[in-house]
């Protein structure tokens, strides 16, 4: 019997030190500068995809002529009356376009006022890490009253963003968080088109991240009944912008550029958007 | 008989206890050090998108196989800039094919541009090129605004590894 205990003695203190013995996890090192997170080894999707950062959505915008309108942005006070977990990241998605919206357009004190709004709507969801880095806040601050400064400033926080949601494994929130994007960007430019700016072709580039961002929020690990919500209803604006003449017409061409929404198709596509952004931003 | 009975069922229990336990750190130790790799691939690759603005990136984890394996990755150009495409392959060690399409429809998709014997090197591609390419294939098209990456792999030994993609826009 005591060959038995020295044989467990033995092989539990070579397990210990074989646990001890391996590299330090890559992703725990939160600060790191480049991490690679927590994959499925065994194999990626056949099919993935990359977002683009909610920066560019409303680079790509501002690019198609939509300029500043003061009061359509979600007032800043809404950010303490988001207290569930989807409500946080699809309004920390939204915060985070109207930060890039106010930026771009040269807006100081709002940018700063929507840089806060993030921060603590993204120390709520969680991401501390990132938003209470005092060097970001340093350089975002020296840089008001630059837009070309501030959106390096804000490309670098999603950078880092993005990667800390790799290193946890949290990657599927980015989903929820840029559909949070995604909705503020095209009801920006909604409004913007209905005061006679013409960024339909804008709106309808646009569209196209519509179906990657339900394949995204469709893969989210649990199973949620706010997401589920948000997938019907995103599939709804999807299915009603197929059935437009001009976009049926400009898919009978192969690789034919985004076509030109007429107003009638345009004000079918408001109703759903502005209905959908409405009950994002509402707080509970 | 009894007692007997017991103590090599005990051993049995701990020895395969044991090869757990040892098959897992080792499995343990393969990741961290394909992360190790793969994190000194990726910052590779985000210095050669400079100057341009970090976008994203996707690391594509494959499970090698006998048979040749296809994965791929869109990617959005919304704004109308240069985009480049950083790809390492430095951790593929079979043959690596990569292909730029302009859609994910297989039926409806064109190649736009493919670069063999990818595997072992860092690749850089510009939107620029894949744009004056897919013009001059198809004069009516307007700019590229999205592309999808597709990796073609040769099969080979069992075991896992990956392609670094790095997207980044002036």
């Amino acid at each position: 019997m005591s060959s038995i205990i020295k044989y467990c003695m033995y092989t539990g203190v070579l397990s210990v030190l074989i646990s001890c013995g391996g590299n330090a996890p890559a992703k725990n090192k939160v600060n790191a500068q480049v991490s690679v997170g927590t994959p499925d080894y065994a194999n990626s999707d056949k099919h993935d995809f990359v977002l683009p950062q909610p920066i560019s959505l409303a680079r790509a915008f501002k690019d198609a002529g939509l300029s500043y309108e003061a009061g359509k942005t979600n007032p800043v006070g809404n950010k303490t009356g988001y207290n569930v977990k989807v409500s946080q990241w699809l309004n920390l998605g939204v915060y985070t376009t109207d930060l890039a919206y106010c930026s771009l357009n040269n807006r100081s004190k709002e940018a700063r006022e929507y840089l806060q709004a993030v921060q603590d709507l993204g120390n709520a969801a969680g991401l501390s890490a990132v938003f209470s880095n005092r060097e970001l806040i340093g350089k975002f601050e020296k840089n008001l009253g630059n837009a070309a400064g501030l959106e390096d400033v804000i490309y670098d926080m999603q950078e880092k963003s993005e990667s800390y949601l790799v290193d946890q494994d949290l990657q599927h929130l980015a989903v929820i968080q840029f559909a949070g994007s995604w909705i503020e960007g095209m009801y920006l430019g909604i409004e913007s088109a209905r005061n006679g700016t013409k960024i339909s072709v804008a709106l309808a580039d646009q569209m196209n991240l519509l179906e990657i961002i339900v394949r995204g929020l469709s893969r989210q690990p649990e199973k949620d009944k706010a997401i589920d919500q948000l997938i019907a209803q995103l599939q709804d604006i999807e299915n009603v912008y197929a059935g437009f003449g001009t976009v049926q017409t400009a898919m009978k061409t192969p690789n034919s550029p985004s076509p030109e929404l007429t107003q009638k198709e345009l004000t079918a596509l408001s109703h759903k958007i502005l209905a959908l952004r409405a009950e994002i931003v509402s707080i509970s | 008989m009894n007692f007997k009975f017991i103590q090599n069922s005990l051993r049995a229990g701990i020895f395969v206890l044991f090869s757990i336990t040892l098959t897992a750190n080792t499995y343990a130790d393969y990741n961290n050090a394909l992360d190790a790799r793969l994190n000194t691939f990726k910052q590779e690759c985000k210095d050669m998108i400079r100057p341009a603005r970090y976008e994203g990136s996707r690391i594509t984890y494959y499970a090698q196989s006998k048979e040749n394996q296809k994965k791929s990755v869109e990617v959005f150009l919304l704004v109308d800039s240069e985009y480049s495409f950083a790809i390492s392959g430095k951790e593929c060690s079979t043959a690596l094919t990569i292909r730029f399409y302009d859609s994910e429809n297989a039926d409806k998709r064109m190649l736009i541009k493919e670069i063999k014997s990818a595997q072992l090197l860092n690749t850089l591609v510009s939107s620029n090129d894949l744009n004056a390419l897919y013009v001059r294939k198809f004069p009516k098209a307007g700019r590229l605004k999205n592309v999808v990456v597709e990796y073609e792999i040769a099969g080979g030994a069992d075991k896992t590894e990956a392609i670094v993609l790095v997207i980044g826009y002036k």
